[in-house]
C-alpha cells in the first residue's frame, strides 16, 4: 500500500449568488510511496496550492479522497484535524510562517509544545537536528534578526522535530536568494536520502530536478510525470525544462 | 486633471477608510459638543433669571472645565490622528508611487481636514446645542437651583469652538504633511509593514517604575494632614503617571520575560502562546494601555471625589450649622462674655417677630496645641509657639469643651465629678496630666469616659487628623487649664474662649431669614447687650449664620456644581476611552490575523487559538482597569483629607462613593470591552 494516495480529487469553489464557480481541481489522482521526494509543478492558477490545502487537511475536497497510512483526511473532523496536522504532518512555506513573538527555539518547539511534550525531551530532540540545519548558534535569535535561509531552516526544523510521516513544502526557494536554495535543496536531499518522505510544490525547476519524481499538474488534473531514476541533477533538469515547454505550448498528453 | 478631483479624492478616501475614519470623525464630534456645552456653560446667559450669585459657582467650574477638556483634546487628537495616519502610510505610498506629487498630496489631505472641520465641529456644535438644555438642566438641579431653563443658542461658544478645532485641525494637519514630506515614496509603500520587534528589558525603568509607585502610593499611606495632602496631592499625582506608564512599558514585560525564563511553567501549551503573546502585546501598547489607566483613574477620582463631596454635603451642612440660626462668638477670658445674656437678648428679638425658640444648643470651647507624651500633655512654650525653637515632633490639635456644652450639642448626657474627665484619645493609665510650657505643677484628671471617635466641631478636625477632645467637668476646669498652659502667667486671661449658641424656631426658612437679618443689626451695636452687671457684653469676633436660605443654597450650589463638573469631565474622558480601545482592538486584530493562520497550519486547533488568545486579549484588556482600582484605593488616603478641607469627615460615606464608583465604571468598562471586542473578532476571523 502506498503511503499517500490521492483518488479522483475534485475542487469547486461555488461562485457568488449560485453561480457556476470556479473549478480549481478536476480530477487528481496519484500516490506517493514511503520515502519518496516528489514535486509538483504548474503554472499559477494550475490548483497546485488548492491540492496542497487539502493535502494538509486545511482545506476540504468536493469530492474524492485523500489516504495517508490508509486513513482518509477527508473524513477527520475540524477538532481532530490539528493534532493530525501536528502530529504527521511537517510544513515548510515560501514565507517560512515563523511567529516573530518567538525565538528561533520556541518556533521549533512550538508544535511539539502543543503535543504537551516536556522541555527536556524537546531540547533532546533539538540538538542533533538544530547541528545538522546548522542553526545551532542562532536558537535564541528571533526571525527578524537573521537571514532569509536561516528562517527557512529554521522552518525546516520546525516541520522536522515533530518526526512527520510526510513534509509538504510550498515553494520552500521562493524567497530565498541562489545560495540558500542551493543550500536549502541539499538539505532536502539529505533528510530524504535518510528516509524522510518530501512533497513539494514548486514554480522552480531547480528546485524539482533535485526530486525522485516531478508531478506536472495543468488545469486541475496530473498532466504528466518524470521519474528521475539514474539521472543526473542536470539532466532531470533538461526532461522537466522540456516537459515544461511543452505543458505551455498546450501540446498533447503523453508519457 | 479636473478641478473637483482633490475634493473628490479626499471624500473618497474617507469612505473608503471608514473603520479607522469614522471613529476620528466621531471623536470630533463628541468633543465639539462637550467643547461647545462648556463654553456655553461658561458664557451663562441664564445667570441673568436669578440665580446670578450661584451660577457664578457653575461659569468659574466652566471655565476651568473648558480649560481641561480643550487641553485634553488637543492631546486626544493629535493621538488619534497619529494612529490614522499608521494606517494610511501605504496608501498615501501608492498615490506617490502612482504619480501624485508631494503637493498634490498634501492637497487632499487639507481637504480632508476641511470635511472633518465642517462635518465634525458643525455636527458637534448641532449636537451640544441638542443636549445643552438637558446638560444645564442637570447642573442646575444638581445645584439645587430651579431646573427649568429656556432654550438659547450662544453664539460666542459656536465661534470659539469653531475656531479651537479649526486651530487643533491645522494642528494635526501640519503634523501629517511633516510626515508625509519626511518619507521616501518606498518607504511610504513599506510602512505598517515593519515587523514588531522584541521588547528589550529595560531594567532602570522597571525599577523606576517600582520606585515612582511605591513613592506615591507612599505619600498616600503617610500623610497625615489635609494641608500636606494638599501640597503633595499633586506630587503623588505625577509620580503615579510616571509610574503607571513605567509600569505598563518595562515592569510588566520583566515580569512576563521572567515567567518565560522559567522552563517548567513557560513550555506549557496554555501559557506558552499566552506569555509569548503578552509579551508582544505589552510592547506593541505599552502607552496605549496607560493611558487607558491614566483616564480611568481620573475619571473614577474625580467622580468618586465630587460624588463624596456632593453625598456628604447634608452632613457638612449639619456640622457647620448645628441650628437654625448660628452664632459663634469669641472673646478673651478676661471680657467676661456671658452666653445665656445673649440668648435671653435674642430671644427677646425672636419674640418681636413673632417667632418662638423652639430650642438651643450651647457650649464654650477652647483649643490649643499641645506635646503629647503617653498620657501626659504639655503646652508649647512661646519660642515652640512661634517657630523659634525646632519642634521635636508635632503637637496635636486639644480641644477643650465643658460636660455642659458637650450635652447640649450632641443630645447625649455626660456626667463628670471633679477631677474627671472624657476624651477622643485612649489612654493606658489612670491619669492624664496637664503640664504648662515651663513644667511646673501638673493638673492631673482621671479619664471617666470615651468619646466616639469620629466626634468633632466643623472648626476643628477629626481625632484621625490629630486632633485631641477633652471634656472637662466645667468652666473653671476649662479657665484653669487656660491659665496653666498660658505663656505668660501675667497675660493668661488673654487666652480666647469660643462660644456657640445655636437656636432653633418655629418659623420657616423666609422667617429665619428674617430674625438673621434683625440679629445682625442688633450685633452691629456692641453697645447695645450688657451683662447681668449692665456693664456691655464684649467680644473680639461675631458671627451670625442661619442654615436654611442663603447658606444651605451655597452649600450646594458649590458640590453640586462641583459633582456636575466631575460627572461632565468623567463622561468625555470615558468616551475618549472608549475610542482608544476600538483602536487598540482593531490595531490588535490586523498583527493577530497573520499569527492565527500561522498557528492553525502548526496544527492548533481554531478552538485553541481562540481561547488562548481570548485569555491574553481579557488579561491585557483589564490589566488597566485592574491597576486604576489599585490607584483608586490608594488615592482613597488623600482624597478623604483633602475632603476634609470641604468639611467632609465621614470616611465611611467617601469609602462607599469609591466603591460605587469602581463598580459603575468597571460595569461600563466591561460593556466598552464587549462592544469593541466584537470588532477584534471580526477581523481576526476573516
Amino acid at each position: 500500500m502506498s503511503m499517500l494516495e490521492v483518488n479522483d480529487l475534485k475542487k469547486v469553489y461555488p461562485g457568488r449568488f449560485g453561480g457556476s464557480g470556479v473549478q480549481a481541481l478536476s480530477s487528481v489522482s496519484f500516490s506517493v510511496e514511503e520515502g519518496e521526494y516528489v514535486a509538483i509543478m504548474g503554472e499559477s492558477g494550475s490548483g497546485k496550492t488548492t491540492l496542497l490545502n487539502i493535502l494538509a487537511s486545511l482545506d476540504k475536497p468536493s469530492s474524492g479522497s485523500v489516504l495517508l497510512d490508509g486513513k482518509d483526511l477527508t473524513a477527520v473532523r475540524e477538532r481532530d484535524a490539528a493534532a493530525f496536522r501536528r502530529d504527521n504532518l511537517g510544513f515548510v512555506f515560501q514565507d517560512f510562517n515563523l511567529l516573530d513573538t518567538f525565538s528561533v527555539k520556541d518556533n521549533i518547539f512550538l508544535p511539539l509544545v502543543l503535543s504537551g511534550k516536556k522541555y527536556d525531551e524537546m531540547s533532546r530532540r533539538l540538538q542533533p537536528l538544530a547541528q545538522k540545519l546548522g542553526i545551532s548558534d542562532i536558537l535564541h535569535k528571533f526571525p527578524y534578526e537573521i537571514s532569509g535561509g536561516q528562517k527557512q531552516r529554521t522552518a525546516v526544523a520546525r516541520a522536522l522535530i515533530t518526526q512527520p510521516r510526510l513534509i509538504l513544502a510550498d515553494e520552500p526557494t521562493g524567497a530565498l536568494d541562489s545560495k540558500a536554495t542551493d543550500q536549502l535543496l541539499r538539505l532536502f536531499e539529505s533528510i530524504n536520502a535518510e528516509g524522510q518522505t518530501i512533497l513539494m510544490v514548486t514554480h522552480s525547476v531547480k528546485a524539482a530536478s533535485h526530486a525522485k519524481r516531478v508531478l506536472f499538474i495543468k488545469d486541475g488534473e496530473v498532466f504528466h510525470q518524470i521519474y528521475r531514476g539514474e539521472l543526473s541533477e542536470s539532466g532531470m533538469f533538461e526532461r522537466i525544462s522540456d516537459a515544461l515547454t511543452v505543458l505551455q505550448k498546450g501540446g498533447e498528453r503523453y508519457e | 486633471m479636473s478641478k473637483s478631483f482633490y475634493p473628490q479624492l479626499a471624500l473618497q478616501n474617507i469612505m473608503k477608510n471608514g473603520k479607522f475614519y469614522f471613529p476620528y470623525l466621531l471623536t470630533v464630534v463628541c468633543t465639539a459638543a462637550a467643547f461647545y456645552i462648556c463654553q456655553a456653560l461658561s458664557e451663562s446667559p441664564w445667570a441673568i433669571e436669578g440665580d446670578a450669585v450661584r451660577y457664578d459657582y457653575l461659569t468659574m467650574f466652566m471655565t476651568i472645565g473648558t480649560g481641561i477638556l480643550g487641553g485634553f483634546i488637543v492631546i486626544f487628537l493629535l493621538y488619534t490622528n497619529s494612529f490614522l495616519m499608521k494606517r494610511r502610510v501605504r496608501e498615501l505610498g501608492l498615490y506617490n508611487v502612482l504619480g501624485m506629487g508631494k503637493g498634490h498630496i498634501a492637497l487632499v489631505l487639507s481637504f480632508e481636514s476641511l470635511y472633518t472641520w465642517v462635518l465634525g465641529a458643525g455636527t458637534g456644535i448641532l449636537l451640544g446645542m441638542l443636549l445643552q438644555k438637558l446638560v444645564i438642566m442637570l447642573a442646575r438641579r444638581l445645584m439645587r437651583v430651579d431646573p427649568l431653563v429656556r432654550f438659547s443658542i450662544v453664539p460666542e461658544a459656536v465661534w470659539t469652538t469653531l475656531a479651537f478645532f479649526g486651530l487643533c485641525l491645522l494642528l494635526t494637519l501640519a503634523v501629517n504633511l511633516r510626515r508625509v514630506h519626511a518619507q521616501k515614496p518606498v518607504e511610504l509603500l513599506r510602512g505598517g509593514q515593519t515587523g514588531e520587534r522584541q521588547p528589550k528589558t529595560r531594567f532602570l525603568i522597571a525599577l523606576l517604575a517600582l520606585v515612582t509607585l511605591g513613592w506615591g502610593y507612599g505619600i498616600a499611606v503617610t500623610v497625615k494632614d489635609p494641608i500636606d495632602a494638599l501640597a503633595l496631592y499633586f506630587v503623588a499625582v505625577g509620580l503615579v503617571i510616571v509610574g503607571t506608564y513605567c509600569l505598563f512599558s518595562a515592569l510588566s514585560i520583566l515580569v512576563l520575560k521572567l515567567l518565560r525564563f522559567d522552563r517548567g511553567y513557560y513550555y506549557k501549551t496554555s501559557h506558552f502562546i499566552s506569555v509569548s503573546g503578552m509579551i508582544h502585546r505589552m510592547n506593541r501598547n505599552a502607552v496605549g494601555l496607560g493611558n487607558i489607566c491614566i483616564l480611568s483613574t481620573m475619571v473614577m477620582v474625580m467622580i468618586s471625589g465630587t460624588l463624596s463631596l456632593y453625598a456628604g454635603t447634608g452632613d457638612a451642612l449639619h456640622d457647620r450649622y448645628p441650628a437654625q440660626l448660628n452664632v459663634r462668638a469669641r472673646s478673651r477670658l478676661e471680657q467676661n462674655f456671658d452666653v445665656e445674656q445673649l440668648k435671653a437678648r435674642l430671644t427677646e428679638e425672636a419674640e418681636k417677630l413673632g417667632l418662638e425658640i423652639t430650642g438651643s444648643t450651647a457650649y464654650q470651647v477652647t483649643a490649643m496645641e499641645l506635646y503629647r507624651d503617653g498620657d501626659s500633655f504639655r503646652a508649647l512654650s512661646k519660642e515652640e509657639k512661634n517657630g523659634l525653637l525646632d519642634r521635636q515632633t508635632v503637637p496635636l490639635t486639644a480641644v477643650f469643651m465643658t460636660a455642659e456644652g458637650y450635652s447640649s450639642l450632641t443630645g447625649e448626657p455626660l456626667d463628670l465629678g471633679e477631677g474627671e474627665l472624657a476624651s477622643t484619645a485612649r489612654f493606658k493609665s489612670g491619669q492624664v496630666c496637664f503640664a504648662g510650657p515651663d513644667g511646673g505643677e501638673p493638673l492631673e484628671y482621671r479619664p471617666a469616659g470615651t468619646l466616639k471617635s469620629d466626634f468633632h466641631l466643623a472648626d476643628y478636625g477629626v481625632m484621625a487628623l490629630n486632633t485631641v477632645y477633652f471634656v472637662l467637668p466645667d468652666a473653671g476646669s476649662l479657665t484653669e487649664l487656660m491659665r496653666l498652659t498660658a505663656t505668660g502667667a501675667a497675660n493668661w486671661k488673654e487666652g480666647t474662649v469660643t462660644w456657640y449658641l445655636g437656636l432653633d424656631t418655629d418659623g420657616d426658612a423666609a422667617a429665619q431669614q428674617r430674625l438673621e437679618d434683625a440679629f445682625m443689626e442688633l450685633l452691629a451695636w456692641k453697645g447695645e447687650l450688657t451683662d447681668g452687671s449692665g456693664r456691655p457684653l464684649e467680644w473680639d469676633l461675631l458671627q451670625i449664620e442661619a442654615r436654611e436660605g442663603v447658606n444651605t443654597e451655597d452649600f450646594y450650589a458649590l458640590n453640586g456644581g462641583f459633582f456636575f463638573l466631575g460627572i461632565f469631565l468623567g463622561f468625555i474622558f470615558i468616551v475618549a476611552m472608549a475610542l482608544i480601545m476600538y483602536y487598540k482592538q482593531i490595531s490588535e486584530g490586523y498583527e493577530d490575523r497573520e499569527r492565527f493562520r500561522i498557528m492553525q497550519q502548526v496544527g492548533l486547533t481554531k478552538r485553541e487559538i481562540r481561547k488562548s488568545i481570548n485569555a491574553q486579549v481579557l488579561i491585557v484588556f483589564f490589566a488597566p482597569l485592574a491597576v486604576a482600582g489599585v490607584h483608586l484605593a490608594f488615592d482613597f488616603g488623600l482624597v478623604k483629607m483633602l475632603l476634609t478641607l470641604f468639611g467632609v469627615y465621614n470616611n465611611t460615606l467617601t469609602a462607599w462613593c469609591s466603591l460605587a464608583t469602581f463598580g459603575i465604571f468597571a460595569l461600563v468598562y466591561a460593556l466598552m470591552y464587549l462592544a469593541t471586542a466584537r470588532t477584534y473578532y471580526k477581523i481576526v476571523s476573516e
